[in-house]
């Protein structure tokens, strides 16, 4: 039994807690989000951009569980640049391990067949030696559980990798490319690699806007796009041009890091910002994260 | 060890070596050691599939070692090592246990039958019929295995594994966690099963009925058999009780117990254990015939009867029974099949194709194709895409009727063309952000472009005829509901006998080039539909028309010159 006297204390906490908080979110999004760029070689980037954000242990807690969603959607070698690359892959989960994770997770939904994806994009191999890392690739609706999208504007529910709601810790990283529908795929749309039904987001509803709905519900801790090697047209699935950009953009901000990367290459041979594709600009407009380079405090290391 | 013991954990063992390889009959394992070892000891395979396809194939030549062993042993590759053998045992223990139907001592009906079964689909395969999808235990076997037996089994292993996922969750075994099985289906598992029914239940009747009356394969062997210097041996404690005669399964043991039929005796072991008088024994006795009847018992008559059957029964499969031939184009074979009546000639039905393909894309055919293509193996795009980096089906086919081609060659195999159905394409009609069949492309043969006189301008996707070679990602990954917007057909199938699928017309067009979304993006959004009226012009690509040429690829030799000639 709760004494009443209890029963208003615990709800004056709460309410004072979530005025807190909210405070808090408020004068965060006042604060300008940091955006680390790293450029060198892929097995070093990593460490020295989430060291200018403040280290791992930002993000990942001793004994946490953490899952890391990389792009293994293609068995393409690393060069095309349509799926992470191994080294940036290996090199966080292994920060993600010294950090003091109990488990790290590397998990994506594959466009073609997941254990030839895992085999051909090099990422299997990568991790194999790393304790308490576990590669799976979610080719079964049962890995997925349905999750409602409140304020989502076109998408109102989606199912979702259950490892994403079992995790501490979420990590995105994406692989900077160009894509058929969307533009470019980086951070945002890497989420799409944890959905089960996508055909839906592309068939019934407007896909942009489905797209950074996601973001309602996946908001994912870190943001560390690849951009080893970039591919510059023919995305998602290449081949196509790319680049060898040997950058890693990382922040804690989803939108941030998109928009940052869309202004360091040549996408279809031309300069685009951020605010010029369409569902990273959706997300923004939504309140999800900054879009403007200028509002950004980017450290370039 | 007794022989009847010592042959039942050698049917054991062998039937293990044949499961083992089986289930190795996987991606990437199949590429790796040859799983297909146990299929091409068949020589009857060997010998059909070369007469049929009229040409050499060197991975039967195995089968030579069985028809050694055959001259050494006799006729113990049935009683020992055979998986239909052991099946038929087997199920016939589980089946029918001991109420078997009483037997004469005498084989009826004649188990002459088989010889003329074999006469039949040797002629038969002269017209480049093959018969032994019916016939030949190397095809029946790994057939059931494949399409009846696997994929139910896979289907409660990975159902166990459900049911134990929470519990592993708590366990903190992540890496068991995340294990999958995927579930298999194929289209005609049904008429294999019946096959194998059949055979199961004609044993009641007559024990191991189809190697004693029908299997073609046995009987082939038996030629050879009667060489075999192993033999049963009965010495004068035989008090003429017939109780051996009795027992045979074989029915290789006839009126006179002291001697054996050699083509029949499959050294089981049985006569040994059955006789009370110790009389029996099987040893080393030497060449020839001794005191055996040895009599091939074929009748001129019979020989000839079944010789112009196997002939007819061909034509009647090839012609009278047959269906039509892939009238609608979607009739797709795998990666390097060959020609189709090579291909035909060649293919056993015997499923290990199906059982590897990485997607389950690869479909046993019912009789889409007519009698003649009954089980074998077709693409289903919709169901499973053929995988760009995968060439296992190649590499498990023992009579080669599926090239083993080396990977990179096999992703130049063209098997078909993807054509768009523009009224069902949502991108076309509805205009929807969609594209998924020119994302998911290995070989990014559609490309996107914006259409402006359709319906609105809008990103459209286009194939590049030249450029697909008809996997069938886009087809499997199409969103429209039920039938696919985008269907490969097979419109410039390659499939050549020998020679590489690699040309320099196809590399060239495999070339990274400057795509089309590079010179048609018009609009100033990425990830618009091309449907903002921007200030940018706009690609117009008429409708009925192919997409333009991009720029940059290689200028035809003359292409100056009015259309038809050349420098």
């Amino acid at each position: 039994m709760i004494s009443r006297r209890d029963f208003l204390k615990t709800g004056s906490a709460a309410a004072a807690g979530a005025a807190l908080s909210s405070v808090n979110v408020l004068a965060q999004e006042k604060k300008k989000p940091v955006v680390a760029v790293a450029k060198g070689k892929p097995e070093e980037i990593v460490k020295k951009a989430v060291d200018a954000l403040g280290g791992m242990q930002n993000f990942v807690k001793k004994g946490d569980r953490v899952v890391l969603k990389a792009n293994m959607g293609f068995p393409n070698p690393p060069e095309w640049g349509t799926t992470t690359h191994p080294e940036i892959v290996k090199s966080v989960a292994q920060l993600c391990l010294d950090a003091g994770a109990q488990r790290v997770i590397v998990i994506d939904h594959p466009l073609r067949d997941g254990k030839v994806c895992k085999e051909k994009s090099g990422i299997g191999a990568a991790v194999e030696g790393l304790k308490g890392v576990v590669v799976a690739l979610l080719e079964d609706e049962k890995f997925y559980q349905d999750t409602p999208i409140k304020n989502g504007k076109q998408l109102k529910t989606t199912s979702i990798a259950k490892e994403v709601s079992r995790a501490n810790c979420l990590i995105n990283i994406p692989t900077a490319k160009s894509h058929d529908a969307a533009g470019v795929s980086l951070g945002i749309k890497n989420l799409m690699g944890l959905v089960w039904d996508r055909q839906f987001m592309h068939e019934q509803v407007e896909l942009n806007q489905a797209i950074a709905d996601l973001l309602l519900v996946i908001r994912p801790n870190l943001t560390i796009v690849n951009a080893v090697y970039a591919l510059l047209t023919n995305g998602p699935s290449g081949p196509g041009k790319t680049e060898e950009l040997n950058t890693v953009v990382a922040s804690a901000d989803p939108v941030a890091a998109d928009s940052y990367t869309v202004g360091i290459a040549r996408w279809y041979n031309k300069e685009f910002k951020g605010s010029q594709v369409k569902h990273i600009k959706n997300a923004y407009d939504m309140g999800l994260g900054e879009i403007d380079v200028e509002k950004m405090d980017v450290k370039i290391v | 060890m007794k022989l009847s013991t010592f042959r039942r954990v050698s049917q054991a063992v062998t039937f293990s070596v044949f499961a083992a390889l089986f289930v190795f009959t996987m991606y990437p394992f199949a590429a790796k050691f040859p799983v297909d070892a146990f299929l091409r000891l068949d020589p009857l395979v060997a010998v059909v599939a070369m007469i049929g396809s009229r040409a050499f194939i060197a991975t039967m030549i195995w089968a030579a070692a069985l028809l050694v062993l055959t001259l050494v042993f006799g006729r113990i590759f049935c009683g020992f090592v055979c998986p239909l053998g052991t099946l038929i045992d087997f199920s016939d223990f589980v089946v029918h246990g001991k109420k078997h139907k009483k037997e004469n001592v005498e084989p009826k009906p004649n188990r002459r039958i088989k010889y003329y079964v074999l006469t039949g689909a040797v002629f038969a395969s002269l017209l480049g019929a093959n018969f032994l999808a019916f016939l030949s235990p190397m095809s029946i076997a790994p057939r059931v295995s494949a399409l009846v037996l696997y994929p139910p089994v896979i289907w409660l292993v990975d159902g166990a594994i459900d049911l134990f996922r929470p519990l592993l969750l708590a366990m903190g075994l992540d890496t068991f966690t995340q294990v999958n099985f995927q579930r298999f289906f194929f289209s005609s598992g049904v008429s294999a099963f019946f096959l194998l029914a059949a055979i199961v239940a004609a044993n009641f009747w007559r024990k191991r009925f189809w190697c004693r009356y029908v299997c073609p394969t046995g009987a082939f062997i038996s030629l050879f058999s009667r060489f075999g210097i192993l033999k049963r041996k009965v010495n004068d404690a035989c008090t003429d009780c017939k109780l051996c005669a009795a027992k045979c399964d074989m029915r290789a043991v006839e009126l006179n117990p002291r001697q054996t039929v050699l083509s029949e005796c499959v050294l089981c072991g049985d006569c040994i254990d059955v006789c009370k008088k110790n009389a029996i024994t099987i040893g080393f006795s030497g060449l020839g015939f001794g005191t055996a009847n040895a009599g091939l018992n074929i009748q001129r008559r019979g020989f000839i009867q079944s010789a112009i059957a196997g002939l007819l029964l061909a034509a009647t499969a090839k012609a009278g029974l047959n269906g039509p031939k892939n009238v609608n184009g979607r009739f797709i074979r795998p990666p390097g099949s060959l020609p189709e009546p090579e291909f035909l000639a060649r293919c056993i039905r015997c499923g290990e194709c199906m059982k590897t393909c990485k997607t389950n894309g690869l479909q046993p055919a019912d009789l889409e194709c007519g009698f003649d293509g009954l089980w074998t193996p077709h693409l289903v795009p919709r169901h499973g895409p053929c995988e760009d980096k995968c060439n296992m089906c190649g590499h498990v086919c023992p009579t080669q009727a599926i090239r083993a081609l080396p990977l990179p060659e096999k992703q130049f195999v063209k098997l078909g063309t993807a054509v768009i159905d523009r009224h069902r394409c949502i991108a076309w009609e509805q205009e929807k952000l969609c594209l998924i069949c020119a994302e998911i492309c290995p070989i990014h043969a559609i490309d996107s472009m914006v259409v402006d006189n359709f319906k609105g301008p809008f990103k459209r996707p286009f194939v590049t005829d030249d450029k697909c070679i008809g996997c069938g990602y886009c087809e499997k990954a199409c969103p429209v509901q039920g039938r696919a917007a985008i269907e490969v057909f097979s419109i410039g199938e390659d499939r050549i006998k020998k020679g590489s699928y690699i040309t320099e017309k196809k590399k060239n067009l495999r070339a990274v080039k400057e795509s089309a979304a590079e010179n048609d993006m018009s609009a100033e959004t990425m990830g618009s539909g091309g449907e903002v009226q921007g200030t940018q012009t706009k690609t117009s690509v008429p409708t009925q028309q192919a997409p333009q040429k991009p720029p940059n690829t290689i200028p035809a030799s003359g292409e100056e010159l009015p259309k038809g000639f050349t420098n």
